[in-house]
């Protein structure tokens, strides 16, 4: 009797609870989402503007042809369909119809004008976009893609989100305040910028494929991460961009919020310049390799805000291959020690530095400092581990301007750099290419290690000329082979992507690409 | 009077036209290539070129300063590099806002700073005296946004008495100027206190207070009125600091002002927006000073006979 009467007031239970709240959920639409974040955006202008704080707004305002899913493969946007004609040309079948929020006609002249705008201005996203010749009308709602030189990851930059089309009306209108007046056909419309405060955007009503569920998302700027967590708590804002580390597992506990996080995209790495003696010798580097700690600066320093690196490239980019880095350069002082000493690096004089002929291991370290996440503390972390093993260095840091500006030049005096890089079309050629072929030494590319391996540029330029996916592949994985044994770079960590959220907000996940956040699926439950 | 006035406001201009040199001069000397850095990583040689080229930055140092100098004497002071917008227009959307915090900072340490120096120095020794300096001496040693956040925690966190950052109303205005304030109040009770302790030494306070004035009557009719040179240059002096404290406090409360765009100015290289904020900062700074020299006319009759 008891047993029934507990199962009946349950089964009533269930049915007064979550009856409702299914209803509830099915109910959508509407409500206005506030993102708070450390920066503001620089411009909204996507021909000039490529980095995240603007990439992460328009990109939910302006869409490119295409655009690329999370495991690699191209879908079609306001392209339905495209074909290659020929290694340097592909064709674009444009869906018709589509207006843009301001009333223009999106069509193959509006493709054209936003290209052309591209390729004319000394810009970032021209950088981007490697050979890009032009755009070819075929006919009012077909376009060619076209290249200088074959090149393969063609489709994966034309769905950047920098490629997206933008209003050749609002353009001209707005000429060079466009930035401030983004126009596309995107799911989200611009409404307003406060300098430095916020960017608000609205839902699209009359866009073309499924619609928005948001009314309205406000990007608010808090640039104190302990008042961006605050203003979380409080209600200020509902989604917390960059958290701090150190308050995740509390946000992981509190039921009010989830964290969510995504695999991201950039590799921060220890690089050594191959020209520069003594990181010219190959058992140098990997004794040097083997005497970081990966997983104690992972578990210590970045507080589980990253994942180990599974080699030079993201695994969520088009021609990673795992390196097995853990495996070829395991951590392990003695060891590296022993390496060292074959080289002919031992300690004689007993001053706990080794030598050799009279000269002192001393390596120059370049540092970086306030551009990564934790970036100082792990330059000090791996200074500190390579003095166990009696190698002194001596590590210098500057501002970040500086920095950058350092490592453009032809020449670099230091052995040892760190930086951090993301393949931002997706493609392995995007990140390889520019880094280890002999053809791209700073400041033309960022081959920075100044490595050169006729075979690594034979491959790397087959690779680039070919549509063929597979090819490609098969290229790449050869390739990241060859560099994990010369032991050009240590990765010290694979960027998460992590945002925390009030638990009313569902359906926003981070993208691998720091750059973009899609918000079209996100709804508030209420 | 007047021929003092043009002499200190030709002096003034001066200052301003040497700042900006000198401004030029420091950006030309730091490391860091504005132009690499906003072409990013994957810029070509070609691009770094036609840029710097666009942006008259391939011209010598003297030619750019002849320029940008003859350009803000039209009205014009350029366009940021970075942002793509007018510098006018970033500044004209900052300024106010820092304006409205600076001048709500100052009000909170007029109203609290300088009662509680008088109070302090007229009845020196007492426990009021001790616990007001104590209070400021705090204020002098905590950082700026180590309070901010304190005061967020306890306001905002806790008690959710106030919004924890930005602008909207006047609500959104209270713990940054509180936070803001924190540092000038302290500095200017201490001032105020030492410079009234030192008036009141003086033989014409004694001989006041032998002719039977009351102590209070004392210390406002005949010390406070001379002690105040001191006080006003000291609070003089505060306005600037509170417009450098802006820096760390808009930070700290994501308020949109002048401190934030000049930091971001500085980190990416952007050197007409830098120019620009440098320009209204010292601008106001040479302006406030130059009040403090006027008032002293005011307050002193010796400074305007000389």
């Amino acid at each position: 009797m008891k047993t029934r009467l507990s199962i009946f007031v349950a089964a009533t239970l269930m049915v007064v609870l979550i009856v409702p709240s299914l209803i509830l959920a099915s109910s959508k639409g509407g409500g206005r989402l506030i993102i708070g974040r450390p920066s503001d955006a620089i411009s909204l202008d996507s021909n000039t503007e490529t980095t995240a704080p603007g990439a992460i707004v328009y990109s939910n305002i302006i869409e490119p042809l295409v655009s690329m899913d999370k495991v690699g493969n191209i879908t079609p946007l306001l392209a339905h369909e495209y074909k290659i004609i020929s290694p340097d040309r592909i064709r674009f079948f444009l869906r018709k119809g589509i207006k843009f929020h301001d009333g223009t006609p999106f069509n193959a002249k509006a493709v054209k004008y936003t290209y052309d705008r591209g390729i004319n201005e000394p810009a970032r996203w021209k950088a981007l976009f490697g050979p890009i010749k032009g755009c070819d009308i075929v006919d009012d709602f077909t376009v060619d893609i076209v290249t200088e030189v074959p090149y393969g990851p063609t489709l994966a930059s034309v769905a950047m989100c920098y490629t997206g089309i933008i209003s050749p009306t609002a353009a001209e209108k707005y000429g060079k305040d466009y930035g401030r007046n983004p126009v596309g056909t995107g799911p989200f419309k611009f409404k307003e910028w406060k300098t430095k405060a916020h960017i608000t955007i609205v839902r699209n009503e009359d866009y073309w494929g499924d619609k928005a569920y948001l009314d309205e998302v406000v990007f608010k700027v808090i640039p104190e991460a302990g008042a961006r967590m605050m203003a979380l708590r409080t209600g200020d804002i509902d989604v917390a961009m960059q958290p701090t580390p150190s308050e995740l597992p509390a946000f992981r506990k509190d039921p009010k919020f989830a964290v969510a996080e995504t695999m991201g995209m950039r590799i921060i790495y220890i690089g050594f310049h191959t020209e520069l003696p003594p990181t010219d010798n190959q058992k140098i580097r990997q004794a040097l390799s083997m005497a970081v700690d990966v997983k104690g600066i992972l578990d210590n320093i970045l507080e589980g805000s990253a994942v180990a690196p599974q080699g030079y490239l993201a695994p969520a980019v088009f021609g990673f291959k795992d390196m097995d880095l853990q495996k070829r350069f395991p951590y392990d002082s003695k060891k590296a020690k022993a390496k060292l000493a074959e080289a002919g690096w031992k300690d004689t004089d007993g001053d706990g530095i080794l030598d050799k002929d009279g000269k002192k291991l001393s390596l120059k370290f370049l540092g970086t400092k306030a551009r990564y996440p934790m970036d100082a503390e792990i330059c000090e972390a791996v200074q500190a581990m390579w003095k166990q093993i009696g190698v002194d260095v001596s590590l210098e840091f500057f501002e970040w301007a500086a920095t950058f500006t350092m490592l453009r030049k032809p020449t670099l005096d230091y052995n040892i750099f760190c930086l951090g890089w993301v393949t931002t079309n997706r493609d392995a050629d995007y990140s390889l290419y520019a880094m280890f072929h002999s053809d791209q030494f700073s400041p033309k590319g960022w081959n920075r290690n100044r490595y050169v391996n006729p075979e690594v540029d034979k491959l790397l330029d087959e690779a680039r000329s070919s549509q063929n996916r597979e090819e490609r592949k098969a290229r790449y994985a050869k390739i990241q082979d060859i560099l994990a044994d010369m032991a050009l770079w240590i990765p010290i960590y694979n960027s998460k992507e992590i945002l925390v959220i009030n638990k009313k907000v569902k359906g926003l996940m981070p993208d691998p690409l720091e750059y973009i956040l899609p918000l079209k699926p996100v709804w508030i439950e209420k | 009077m007047i021929v003092y006035l043009i002499k200190r406001i030709l002096a003034s201009v001066g200052v301003v036209l040497a700042m900006a040199f000198l401004v030029m001069l420091i950006l030309d000397l730091v490391p860091g290539d504005p132009v690499v850095i906003m072409l990013g990583e994957n810029a070509t040689e070609d691009m770094v070129r036609e840029l710097r080229r666009q942006l008259g930055l391939d011209q010598p140092l003297l030619v750019r300063y002849v320029q940008y100098i003859w350009k803000v004497v039209q009205g014009d002071i350029g366009r940021s590099v970075r942002e793509m917008a007018p510098v006018s227009k970033l500044i004209g959307d900052a300024f106010p806002n820092t304006l409205l915090l600076t001048a709500c900072g100052m009000f909170l340490t007029l109203l609290i700073g300088l009662p509680l120096g008088l109070i302090s120095g007229a009845k020196s020794g007492s426990w009021l005296d001790h616990s007001s300096r104590i209070t400021s001496l705090a204020g002098l040693c905590m950082p700026v946004f180590w309070i901010g956040l304190v005061l967020m925690f306890i306001f905002s966190l806790k008690l959710g008495w106030f919004p924890v950052g930005g602008t909207g109303s006047w609500l959104h205005l209270i713990l940054p100027s509180v936070t803001l304030a924190s540092y000038s109040v302290a500095s200017l009770a201490r001032m105020t206190r030492s410079s009234l302790l030192e008036v009141m030494g003086e033989d014409y306070i004694r001989t006041a207070r032998a002719k039977g004035l009351a102590y209070r009557a004392v210390v406002v009719r005949h010390a406070f009125g001379n002690a105040l040179i001191p006080i006003v240059t000291v609070f003089g002096m505060q306005v600037g600091h509170l417009m450098g404290g802006a820096i760390l406090t808009e930070t700290v409360f994501a308020w949109p002002g002048m401190g934030r765009l000049m930091v971001g100015a500085i980190l990416d290289r952007d050197y007409p927006l830098l120019q620009g904020t440098i320009l209204v900062f010292a601008s106001c700074y040479i302006f406030i000073n130059l009040l403090v020299d006027l008032s002293y006319g005011l307050i002193d009759p010796q400074v305007s006979g000389k």
